[in-house]
């Protein structure tokens, strides 16, 4: 591993490890406590539709990404708290929807797609250093977003019902939320691809729940978790020579249950 | 002074398509302690939203402090229904109650000094003091909710509404609930909805049943046949003898 290091792109994996564990464990940590995670999953999946339009444009997917993500954040957001469709129903047909278009544009974009499956199932390895920038600065809009309005994301989180009695203004606050959730999952797609993005958004804060009877400390343990285990998950598939993307999420998965485990023993 | 705080006129609303309430009439005042009862899925909580301005009314006016509920929410206290509060969110006693002083607050403001002090005088006021560090799931329903009434006044209210405040919590806790209410309401006005008829009387000054219509009489009495059109079905008489009586003399 130490000899990789000398390597741009092990360089480019591990910052982008960090950069991504900042935003996972931020965000991850409101996808948890409001219970959204299959909202998250369904903007990530949905975003598949601006990377087939990405690749059908000829532009890099990247730049489609993060609208498609937005907006399908902003529609899910609005139908399920103003139309008359459960959220549930919202998510699906969204989720459905943006992959179909995806599957669409690419099956119209003549020749073969490059890296589809780094986008699907996310190769730390592949990320540049210029995408490298584009999460630094998404993370530092993430984190002053946080600092800002900590309290009202807190009150919309804990009990929407009194925060609007309190005179905030919950829609705006609901659909903040799910943009900074937007956000991060366009950041995540590279390190572990569509279909396991809400598990680095979600496992990660799970385990750090357990341990911090606080959002602040629950997010900065879920940032540390989130950098020890998406490195742990880099090196171990170098080693293994196995995807970087799955391994990251299988450790994860161990490492939730051995937690979940020693909680249950302790009592 | 007795001042006009709540006034209800003609007002119905709707909640998931179904009109919870009808053409109900309510005025309310400043020195006011009034138990709402009525069955479950009667417009309790509904009521309480609408005078929160959380529900708008689908027909007639709302007035609070002599304006609309949403202009007036910095004086107005509230206590939900405990259900709605999760149990296992990663938040301590001091934090929850900290919550009550955002309708003081603009946007990019930190708290201050004197936020604080509210919030300690809150806790002390519910004698929940030395819990403040306790995170707030762990607490017992009794305790729980002490914490829910403090994080209401720690919003200075006028007017204080409580939903359900006794459900689930076990009759020695229910008397020392409505004691600390009896303690607040010479400083505010209070309106508590619940379906436990049999203890509410004892403690409060003013009664009113609530099954889609709204009976209220100013007083503490109720005639049985309008607890029977709230409750649609003859209602045993649940009266614990004098001094305190929900139904007349029968």
């Amino acid at each position: 591993m130490i000899e990789a290091l000398q390597f741009e792109y092990m360089q480019n994996a591990l910052i982008a490890a960090v950069l991504g564990s900042i935003a996972c464990g931020i965000i991850g940590t409101y996808v948890v406590v409001k219970k959204i995670g299959y909202i998250s999953g369904g903007i990530a999946h949905a975003s598949f539709g601006g990377l087939g339009l990405g690749y059908f444009l000829g532009v890099d997917p990247m730049i489609c990404l993060m609208p498609f993500s937005l907006v399908s954040a902003w529609t899910i957001g609005l139908i399920s708290r103003k139309g008359n469709v459960s959220e549930d129903t919202a998510i699906s047909i969204l989720w459905t929807a943006g992959m179909s278009m995806g599957v669409i544009f690419i099956g119209l974009t003549p020749g073969y797609a490059p890296d589809l499956l780094s986008y699907l199932f996310g190769n730390i390895l592949t990320v540049p250093r210029s995408d490298i920038f584009i999460m630094a600065g998404l993370d530092l809009f993430i984190f002053t977003a946080v600092f800002f309005f900590y309290r009202e994301f807190l009150a919309v989180s804990y009990d929407e019902d009194y925060a609007r009695a309190s005179g905030i203004n919950t829609m705006f606050f609901y659909l903040f939320l799910l943009t900074l959730v937007a956000l991060t999952v366009v950041m995540l797609i590279k390190i572990v691809g569509i279909i396991m993005v809400i598990a680095l958004l979600t496992i990660p804060p799970s385990i750090a729940k357990q341990y911090t009877i606080n959002l602040k400390s629950m997010m900065i343990l879920s940032v540390i978790l989130g950098i020890v285990f998406t490195i742990a998950g880099l090196w171990v598939s170098y080693m293994l020579d196995l995807a970087s993307g799955a391994t990251v999420i299988i450790l994860l998965v161990a490492a939730f249950l051995i937690s979940a485990m020693i909680k249950k023993i302790k009592g | 002074m007795r001042k006009e705080i709540v006034k209800l006129e003609n007002v119905s609303a709707e909640y998931g398509g179904n009109t919870v309430l009808h053409g109900h009439e309510l005025t309310v005042y400043s020195d006011d302690f009034i138990g709402i009862i009525g069955p479950n899925g009667g417009g309790k909580t509904t009521l309480l939203k609408v005078i929160l301005g959380l529900v708008k009314p689908a027909t007639g006016s709302v007035t609070v402090f002599g304006t609309s509920p949403d202009k007036v929410r910095n004086r107005i206290g509230y206590v939900p229904q405990m259900m709605e509060v999760e149990r296992d969110f990663p938040i301590n006693v001091l934090d929850t109650v900290l919550m009550g002083r955002l309708c003081h607050k603009g946007l990019f403001k930190r708290h201050t000094k004197k936020d604080y002090e509210k919030v300690e005088q809150a806790l002390d006021a519910v004698e929940m003091s030395d819990m403040k560090d306790r995170k707030t799931g762990d607490l017992s329903g009794g305790e729980r909710q002490r914490v829910m009434i403090a994080r209401a006044l720690a919003s200075e209210p006028e007017l204080l509404l409580l939903d359900e405040p006794t459900a689930s919590i076990d009759p020695k806790i229910k008397t020392d609930i409505y004691d600390l209410l009896n303690s607040l309401k010479k400083q505010m006005a209070i309106i508590l909805v619940t379906h436990d008829i049999g203890v509410i009387s004892s403690h409060v000054d003013k009664v009113a049943c609530l099954n889609c219509q709204l009976f209220y009489h100013n007083s503490k009495e109720i005639p049985k046949e309008a607890l029977e059109t709230v409750y649609q079905c003859p209602v045993d008489i649940i009266a614990h003898g004098t001094p305190h009586r929900v139904l007349k003399e029968h």
